[in-house]
């Protein structure tokens, strides 16, 4: 025996449904924004526009995530919940170094989690409107976190993502960080010239031309007369690969992180060798696809002289 | 009279699931629940010349290039390098 309805009630049955679903995405959407963690604890009037401050990645598995940092870099982490958001805050000792996002959406050849960077800035909405003026997108429209700040996300000409934040705690200090922090970061870019024009602008940067020995560029680009980042040419042969960030852990031994990253589910992207005057670098890549590099750096390495 | 509010049911039903997969999807990156989703990118590849490190102090720089899309620094200054300062100095 079928059950036969009216019309209008299948059609409200149906629109109901489909308006609730609505509203929980909206919900969701629209729901407190979380508490993340002042950059500095406890605060100070230190600002320094043009430096890496924050790191914040989407994992579509949070706990294998946690695993992999923890196994690896010894991180630890603190939970929080703010609706359905799953969110990890990942600590080196006491000191916060970055923000896991749970996401439940599996790593595809399109899309694939990766580590995003906030680069600090006196005003988020006038480094907007800056950004915007030289060919940036925005990603995210600027807001207004408790305890953190505003931030927002941006695309820089060439399409990779990178945050700013205005910290309403201060900036971290520029000192050399310990062994499992986040050390430096670089840009792959199609067109470096243009893109440290842009970042330039944004960020009033310092822009250094280094000496080649492959054919591309490698730029630095610095403020408070600290190196900020490199900026470098997408390799020729990678024309499907898009510009994008790149952001160095400083370990003590690459080679042995490496082989560690790969013990707890990671792979090698680049086999540890010598970079630059001796620097050793990795690049590597989490259970996720997440890609970040290693960097050996020693105490001693920032007084060396030329020769 | 049938026709006509079946279209328009049909027209609203469509509206409502646009508006829903508005609400929902990511496309390319976007704050879920207040969080930042990144979208992701194609990566590896890379040779033996990967070189992306800092300098250190005082790295001797090429000569003046070319016009170029940033103002470069000037050619007396040499390339900086990362904090070296110790934590609680």
């Amino acid at each position: 025996m079928s059950i036969r309805t009216h019309p209008a009630a299948r059609f409200l049955s149906r629109g109901l449904g489909t308006l609730l679903a609505q509203a929980a995405c909206v919900a969701t959407a629209l729901a407190a924004p979380l508490e993340l963690p002042p950059l500095a604890d406890p605060a100070t009037a230190e600002h320094h526009a043009g430096k890496v401050v924050w790191l914040e990645m989407v994992t579509p598995d949070l706990a294998a995530s946690k695993r992999f940092y923890s196994g690896l870099f010894g991180w630890t982490f603190r939970d929080i919940h703010a609706g359905k958001t799953s969110y990890a805050v990942a600590l080196l000792g006491s000191r916060p170094v970055g923000g896991l996002h749970q996401q439940a959406e599996p790593a595809t050849d399109r899309r694939q989690p990766a580590w995003l960077a906030f680069i600090a800035v006196r005003d988020v909405d006038a480094a907007r409107r800056t950004a915007l003026e030289h060919g940036a997108k925005v990603a995210v429209e600027p807001r207004t976190y408790p305890r953190r700040g505003r931030q927002a996300v941006l695309a820089d000409p060439e399409g990779a993502l990178f945050g700013v934040v205005a910290s309403s705690s201060g900036d971290p200090a520029d000192v050399l960080v310990a062994p499992g922090d986040w050390i430096w970061s670089s840009l792959h870019a199609k067109d470096p010239d243009a893109e440290a024009g842009f970042y330039q602008a944004l960020f009033g940067y310092e822009v250094f031309d280094l000496p080649s020995t492959d054919d591309q560029e490698h730029l630095i680009v610095s403020s408070e007369d600290y190196a900020r980042a490199s900026v470098n040419s997408l390799h020729r042969d990678s024309s499907r690969r898009r510009p994008h960030w790149l952001h160095y852990v400083r370990v003590v031994d690459a080679a042995n992180v490496s082989a560690r990253a790969v013990s707890l589910g990671g792979r090698v992207l680049v086999e540890p060798h010598l970079d630059r005057q001796g620097a050793r670098v990795a690049v590597v890549a989490d259970p996720t696809g997440a890609p970040f590099g290693l960097m050996e750096w020693t105490d001693t390495d920032g007084e060396k002289e030329p020769k | 009279m049938n026709i006509l509010t079946r279209n328009l049911r049909t027209s609203a039903l469509g509206v409502v699931l646009l508006a829903v997969l508005y609400a929902c999807l990511v496309p390319d990156g976007g704050y879920v629940g207040g969080t930042y989703v990144t979208s992701g990118y194609e990566y590896g590849g890379w040779g033996p010349r990967y070189q992306v490190a800092p300098p250190r102090h005082g790295e001797r720089r090429q000569d003046p290039p070319a016009p170029r899309a940033y103002r470069p620094a000037p050619p007396s200054r040499r390339s900086p390098s990362i904090p070296n300062r110790p934590h609680g100095h």
